[in-house]
């Protein structure tokens, strides 16, 4: 009885193929959005989490603002007046030289890089940028696939070594190995640096956005800092820098630290301006917040959606059932019971929500694979979401199905073999 | 109760409410004995109330005063559901315009009342076979309704009426949409079952002549059976044309 009524369902599906079309694309695309957000979301989250457990989270970012503001975001007691920042009013090494002696047992380093910006290779360019190894620690998952990294001693004495990725190495010298030894000659306003090529390395996580944005150009060539730092035209001041404190420290407590060495050394006697710092921790979590926040108002967005396909099939069952008055009206007569009749109908309205849910689970994955690869975020769908967007369907189909389905189940015979 | 007794119908009254004050009195007390093997034909004006009657006698609307006995069961008095089981077991449908299922085809047409009897999909399979090939149908088991034609459509009907081995075909003008030939082909085909298998079977016709054919001949003017008198001027192999 159950296997007729599901032979009979889908012959009447296959007999009306567009309309059967039509109103599985309701629930395909409710189910897709539904799968689809659940795994941008789990992408998101697991980023996060990457970001929240990576040296990023152990940042604190100093700069310099006014002494009569309480914080960067005081604008209201910015005074335009206050005479414009001389050299000694900037960072130099001497401060970074003090903070990572002072504070060994606490930090783990400062963050020095100098971007030296797009040099030419041949008729190629390529971006080269000179970091300490903390700076390196900062720019994403960094993995060295052949040769080898900087050294300390290469970092220490400013050697003109350089750690270049994958793309460019294949594009420059033909493969990977073939890099290591080469040198690399860039050009730059007609002046040359030259660098020996130690190693080559890949960068997980890059999106594919960026990639098409960018190309493998965005991808830097990683010098030395103390080398970079020779060649520079810019002098050693700087407005701002980040330090990456050790595992397990008390990133709050570290940053009133500094600062008040800062302020209380370099700054003591300085009559405009002075140090302050930002903890980003505390960014990364309430950008953690936002993201669930977000995908709660999508994961809304997407159940209208899916409610709306369900509607779509309850509206197609009640159209089916006017126009199918007569067949309900000879099944009657052949002795149906109003059960028989309503289990038909609900058969019919599961098995479109059905097969639209097992193609929207299908098209969700597709297209929540996509656009993750397209943000750079590893999402996955488990099972249990699948599982509970397809019984959802399910329950959608029972439910949208069943006044339909009640309402053939009620027709009286009689009225229902005269309909015309 | 005498067991060769059918249908029993006792001051049978059938009133439809068309608006409020309407009040629409078709069938005016109509009383109505069938015996088993018998085959009875019903003629009378368009309006007299023959489905009407038909309709109460096949179980599929109640009157509205009234008592019906059916095989022993009081109809009146009976669920929705035991009604289903009744037309299921008890009754043959074969209308005017065919009604069979779209889409499906003859075979799973024949099947149907089978199916709602739970008989196994083997068992009914075999036994919708066998039908199809009685009725002449076996070569079109395969064939949809739209890719039959009228009489084919009604032989194929017959044999769905036949599933569940009723005790009573009710034939509601089966050849009113079919020339005279064809006509006569189903004709002979109720003739056949009545000789053969001994089903009771009520026919409501507006061909006298096919009337005159059966055992017993009802008259219907207004809601009133008006006469009744013996006919059984049938013989095999007479080709009388069927008026229409
Ligand atoms: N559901 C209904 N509501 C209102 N009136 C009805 C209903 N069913 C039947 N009637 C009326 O009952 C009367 C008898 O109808 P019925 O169909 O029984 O006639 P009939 O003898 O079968 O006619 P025909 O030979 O044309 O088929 C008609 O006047 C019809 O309008
Ligand atoms: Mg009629």
């Amino acid at each position: 009885m159950l296997k007729d009524n599901i032979l009979l369902a889908l012959s009447e599906l296959k007999a009306n193929k567009m309309r059967s079309l039509l109103t599985m694309l309701g629930i395909v695309i409710g189910i897709a959005a539904v799968i689809s957000i659940m795994i941008l979301g789990d992408g998101m989250k697991r980023y996060t989490v990457d970001v929240m457990s990576s040296p990023e989270s152990r940042r604190v970012y100093f700069f310099i603002i006014q002494n009569a503001q309480e914080d960067i975001y005081d604008d209201a007691k910015y005074d335009e007046s206050v005479r414009e920042m001389r050299r000694s009013d900037y960072f130099s090494s001497k401060t970074f030289d003090k903070l990572q002696e002072s504070f060994s047992d606490r930090l783990e380093g400062i963050s020095l890089d100098r971007d030296l910006g797009q040099m030419k290779v041949g008729s190629e360019s390529i971006n080269v940028c000179g970091v300490n190894p903390t700076a390196l620690s900062l720019k994403g998952e960094i993995k060295v696939i052949a040769g080898r990294g900087i050294s300390s001693d290469e970092y220490n004495k400013g050697k003109a070594v350089v750690i270049i990725p994958e793309k460019k190495a294949k594009s420059l010298y033909g493969s990977v190995e073939n890099a290591l030894g080469r040198s690399l000659e860039c050009k730059k306003n007609n002046e040359l640096n030259c660098y020996t090529v130690v190693g080559v390395y890949h960068k997980e996580k890059e999106s594919m956005m960026q990639d098409m944005l960018f190309g493998s150009s965005g991808e830097p060539a990683f010098v030395p800092y103390a080398n970079a730092a020779t060649v520079a035209v810019t002098d050693d001041c700087f407005y701002s820098f980040s330090a990456v404190a050790k595992q397990d420290t008390d990133l709050n407590g570290l940053a009133e630290d500094l600062k008040k060495s800062i302020n209380n050394s370099f700054y003591k006697d300085n009559d405009a301006y002075k140090a302050d710092v930002l903890v980003l921790e505390d960014a990364l979590k309430s950008v953690g917040q936002i993201i669930s926040l977000m995908k709660l108002v999508l994961m809304a967005i997407a159940a209208i959606s899916l409610i709306v396909g369900g509607i779509g099939v309850m509206n197609i069952m009640v159209v089916s059932i006017t126009e199918r008055t007569r067949e309900i009206g000879t099944r009657k007569a052949l002795g149906a019971t109003n059960g028989n009749i309503r289990t038909q109908f609900l058969i019919e309205a599961i098995i479109i929500c059905m097969i639209g849910s097992a193609v929207g689970v299908g098209l969700g994955l597709l297209l929540g694979k996509f656009m993750s690869s397209l943000m750079g975020i590893q999402g996955v769908a488990t099972l249990g979401t699948i599982a509970i967007s397809v019984s959802f369907s399910m329950i959608f189909g029972v439910f949208f199905g069943f006044y339909p389905a009640s309402k053939a189940a009620k027709m009286n015979p009689i009225d229902a073999l005269r309909y015309e | 109760m005498n067991s060769s007794k059918v249908i029993d119908l006792r001051k049978i009254y059938k009133r439809f409410y068309v608006g409020t004050p309407n009040e629409l009195e078709i069938l005016h007390g109509i009383d109505l004995t069938v015996n088993r093997g018998e085959f009875v034909s019903i003629v009378g004006a368009s309006g007299s109330g023959k489905s009407t009657l038909m309709n109460i006698i096949g179980a599929l609307d109640r009157p509205t005063l009234g008592e019906y006995n059916l095989n022993g069961i009081d109809i009146c008095s009976a669920k929705d559901g035991e009604l289903s089981h009744i037309r299921n077991k008890q009754i043959g449908f074969v209308f005017q315009t065919y009604n069979l299922i779209p889409r499906n085809t003859a075979l799973k047409n024949v099947e149907l009342p089978m199916m709602y009897a739970g008989i196994s999909s083997h068992k009914r399979r075999k036994r919708a076979e066998e039908l199809l090939e009685m009725v002449g149908m076996g070569d079109r088991i395969k064939h949809t309704p739209d890719e039959l034609s009228g009489g084919q459509k009604q032989r194929v009907a017959i044999a769905r009426a036949l599933a569940n081995e009723p005790s009573i075909i009710l034939a509601d003008e089966p050849t009113g949409a079919l020339d005279s030939s064809t006509g006569r082909m189903i004709m002979d085909l109720f003739h056949k079952l009545h000789r053969e298998r001994g089903i009771t079977i009520i026919l409501i016709t507006h061909s006298n002549e096919l009337a005159e054919e059966t055992g017993r001949i009802l008259t219907l003017m207004d809601g009133r059976i008006i006469s009744e008198r013996r006919g059984g001027a049938y013989a095999e192999g007479q080709h009388t044309p069927c008026a229409q």
